[in-house]
């Protein structure tokens, strides 16, 4: 997912190759895994084949996540001082998201991850600025309204891609306190409530191309994407594969990715 | 591959293990060392990121800037390594603001200094060119450049005393920890002081590098020996808890009679606070000081008035001495025998009622007894005369406890039977008694008698056969065996269940004190007693005793 989604703003902005993708992707890797092994130590109960599979390897991927972090954070310093600030905003997101701050607190705090819609923008907002910034910083470019545009898109798509897991684990989370959408709202409104970020994320594309800000076979792949997150949108609550859901959903830019190959080279 | 080249390839490999290794640790949680061991990664990733933007930075200024922000990693090495020693240890009652703001003092005015950069004096960084041009040379000075290094040799040096006291430890897996911990310190430390003296002459410091050596040696100990689950910590707490979860109070007082510790038991018995008690010297915190022996038992006891009336305990006095034998202190507990005392009271109260009153009072019957026709005068003889032998039991039963708090005698087994069998014998005349002893002289305690007295004369005075017999068997082996059989009715079932039971109730009761003598009397010697019948008719009754040593005496 970041590679590639790091590999569509490098098309996009037409910026210089360079080591952001691989960061990005051992960033996600690491950040993922240890996402995982952190489940899977605090919810033993998980019975899927995914947490099966991570308590069997735990060790295995313990080490390979942890490297990972440390190879991307070194191969960001190549970047520069902003590169390897970018590069640790993930992980930094992922240890507030998780950590319980409340225990030691002298004011009443509440973990970022049960906060409603503050634990899905987190997430977001760390994986858009990774993808966006990372490869610009690493180019040494400047910020351009074609990369907040991109920044918004990444946003969209990873706060919508974090909310349809949530749908699943919809009786955990309510058992642990931990506010979604579909805890507070319902499945029925989450799913309104994710077209309507969608369709924003697809106003913003148009407005984009109409301003003339992002080139028409940009645009068009882009939109691709969206329908592809759309479909995904309107199988929520019809649907009792959320697995797929989430992997397609993950997916997405590797599709948006594909086609931008496709457009520029086929 | 030039020097510069070179260098920050290494710099590379210690940040990617640094960095893993914290991760690492940050995954264990809050086990024992665990984030402490996260700052001092995070410290070392730091250092040796700063010096991979110096070496890259173009422009002198900028090489200046990358120095001054070095120094943010280089103080969170000490401070993390001290609060690693102090956590993994088990010394956490450290681990609060107080400690820690103390301890991150000198951390915090570098930060400040560091961000300052050239603006202040204290900390002055100057930078030399090198002949290849590629790298430059520093020197530091500066007051607080020395500060940072007192700071730094001082919390390493502390930190690992800390893990050399583990490394004395008696577990093999903590020695095999400390060894480990501190070897992975001592990696940076003899680079660093190399460095120091001119000793390893290269263009930056590479302490930071020695430190990616730690970091594998850290990344080893966490997956491969759980360096962070196999941990002494719970030691500390664990003995403080049985130090404060003790019945009895117990005071630690330095050479000079100052209390230097106090458990909650001993606050609440001596009713004071723990921050009047802590330092003030034992004469004038603890009640009758003076008279306590150096070591050994008070022969008194201390009384003390308390929120729940007054108490009295036991005082015993502990010297504290070190594995020479030198001593460096000592131990005064405290238990509280409030309760004991009071029973002891009662004890006497009823030894006086059973002794002079209903002695008197059965005297008295037996005497208005004469005027009564005959049959009656008999009827109410017997039944004032087995009040007084109850009384009689009663007295023997306190006797019997009274005793077994004293200091214990020794008698040769042999004398103690044949003493009993006579005494029995005079006032059974009709009942043949046989004893069987060994050759050899046994020695017993006293308080067999009472038992002994008992056991013989229930065989003889219950035997309503025609020719009533009783026979005494001892034996020696292992433990003392003494067999006393008769040819009577046999023992009561309710009276042996209640005796098995351990309690009676107004429905549910034996008939006398006898069997309970002999049980309470064996229990009291650390023996045991058993009640069997005999093939044909009667009991026998088995007691098992340890052996004593005989008496000086």
């Amino acid at each position: 997912m970041g590679i590639a989604g790091t590999l569509v703003t490098m098309v996009i902005l037409s910026l210089e190759p360079s080591l952001a993708p691989i960061v990005v992707g051992l960033v996600a890797y690491g950040v993922y895994v240890g996402d995982r092994i952190s489940d899977v130590r605090y919810d033993p109960q998980a019975t899927s084949e995914r947490s099966a599979f991570i308590g069997r390897h735990r060790r295995l991927l313990s080490i390979t996540s942890a490297g990972a972090y440390g190879l991307a954070i070194t191969l960001s310093a190549l970047g520069g001082p902003l590169a390897l600030a970018v590069t640790l905003v993930p992980g930094v997101t992922w240890i507030l998201y998780v950590a319980d701050l409340s225990e030691r607190s002298l004011v009443p705090l509440k973990r970022l991850k049960t906060i409603f819609v503050l634990n899905s923008t987190l997430v977001a907002l760390a994986w858009a600025t990774a993808m966006v910034l990372l490869p610009i910083v690493f180019a040494d470019a400047a910020i351009t309204p074609l990369a907040i545009v991109l920044a918004i898109y990444f946003f969209a798509d990873i706060f919508v891609n974090t909310e349809i897991p949530n749908v699943r684990d919809i009786e955990d989370d309510a058992q642990n306190n931990v506010s979604t959408f579909p805890t507070v709202v319902g499945v029925k409104r989450t799913r309104h409530l994710l077209y309507i970020i969608n369709m924003l994320s697809i106003l913003v594309v148009v407005g984009a191309f109409l301003i003339g800000f992002l080139p028409a076979l940009f645009a068009l792949v882009l939109l691709a994407g969206r329908v592809l997150a759309v479909f995904l949108n309107s199988r929520i609550g019809r649907s009792d594969d959320y697995r797929r859901l989430e992997l397609l959903g993950e997916m997405n830019y590797v599709f948006v990715a594909c086609g931008l190959f496709i457009a520029i080279f086929g | 591959m030039s020097n510069t080249t070179f260098l920050l390839f290494v710099l590379h490999i210690s940040v990617v293990l640094g960095s893993a290794s914290a991760i690492l640790a940050w995954r264990e949680g809050h086990t024992p060392g665990a984030r402490p061991l996260v700052l001092l990664l995070a410290g070392q990733v730091f250092w040796s990121l700063m010096l991979v933007f110096r070496l890259r930075a173009p422009a002198v200024e900028a090489k200046l800037f990358w120095m001054h922000m070095m120094w943010i990693g280089v103080v969170a090495i000490p401070l993390g390594w001290m609060l690693f020693a102090l956590s993994y240890t088990g010394r956490d009652r450290f681990l609060n603001w107080r400690y820690v703001s103390v301890f991150a003092v000198v951390p915090v005015v570098t930060v400040i200094l560091a961000i300052l950069g050239p603006a202040q004096d204290f900390l002055r960084i100057s930078i030399v060119q090198t002949p290849d041009l590629s790298v430059v040379q520093n020197n530091n000075g500066g007051i607080w450049y020395w500060v940072v290094a007192a700071y730094t040799y001082l919390l390493g040096g502390a930190g690992s005393a800390l893990l050399i006291g583990l490394a004395l430890n008696q577990m093999t897996a903590f020695r095999n920890q400390a060894y480990t911990l501190i070897g992975a310190l001592l990696i940076p430390w003899v680079i660093n002081f190399c460095y120091l003296t001119s000793v390893l002459k290269t263009p930056i410091d590479p302490t930071p590098i020695a430190f990616s050596a730690s970091g594998v040696v850290y990344l080893i100990s966490i997956r491969r020996y759980s360096l962070l689950r196999t941990n002494p910590a719970p030691n500390k707490s664990a003995q403080r808890l049985v130090f404060d979860g003790a019945q009895e109070g117990i005071v630690v007082l330095d050479l000079n009679d100052n209390v230097i510790n106090v458990n909650e038991p001993a606050l609440e018995m001596l009713n004071v606070r723990r921050d009047e008690l802590l330092g003030s010297p034992a004469p004038e915190a603890i009640p009758k000081y003076g008279a306590f022996p150096d070591s050994g038992s008070f022969e008194d006891f201390l009384t003390v008035r308390t929120e729940s009336g007054k108490r009295n305990f036991k005082i015993k006095t502990v010297e504290i001495t070190t594995q020479r034998g030198q001593v460096t202190g000592s131990m005064v507990t405290l238990q509280d025998v409030t309760e004991f005392l009071l029973q002891e009271q009662r004890l006497q109260v009823l030894n006086r009622v059973l002794r002079h009153n209903i002695k008197t009072e059965t005297n008295l019957i037996l005497g208005y007894s004469e005027d009564l026709p005959t049959e009656a005068a008999d009827r109410v003889k017997q039944s004032a005369l087995q009040i007084d032998e109850l009384g009689q039991k009663g007295r023997e039963a306190i006797r019997l406890f009274s005793r077994a708090r004293e200091k214990s005698e020794v008698r040769s087994m042999q004398t103690i039977l044949e003493e009993r069998l006579r005494e029995v014998r005079s006032r059974f005349p009709d009942v043949t008694f046989e004893l069987q002893c060994p050759d050899q002289t046994v020695a017993v305690d006293v308080l067999v008698s009472p038992l002994l007295s008992n056991a013989i004369e229930n065989a003889a005075e219950h035997n309503n056969s025609d020719s009533p017999h009783v026979e005494v068997v001892a034996s020696v082996d292992e433990q003392i065996q003494i067999e006393i059989r008769d040819n009577g009715p046999g023992i009561p079932k309710h009276e042996l269940s209640v005796l098995s039971e351990g309690t009676e109730s107004v429905l549910h009761h034996g008939s006398g004190l006898g069997l309970w003598i002999i049980k309470w009397g064996t229990d009291l010697l650390g023996g045991h007693v058993e009640f069997s019948e005999t093939e044909a008719t009667g009991t026998v009754v088995s007691i098992s005793l340890p052996r004593k040593k005989p008496s000086t005496n």
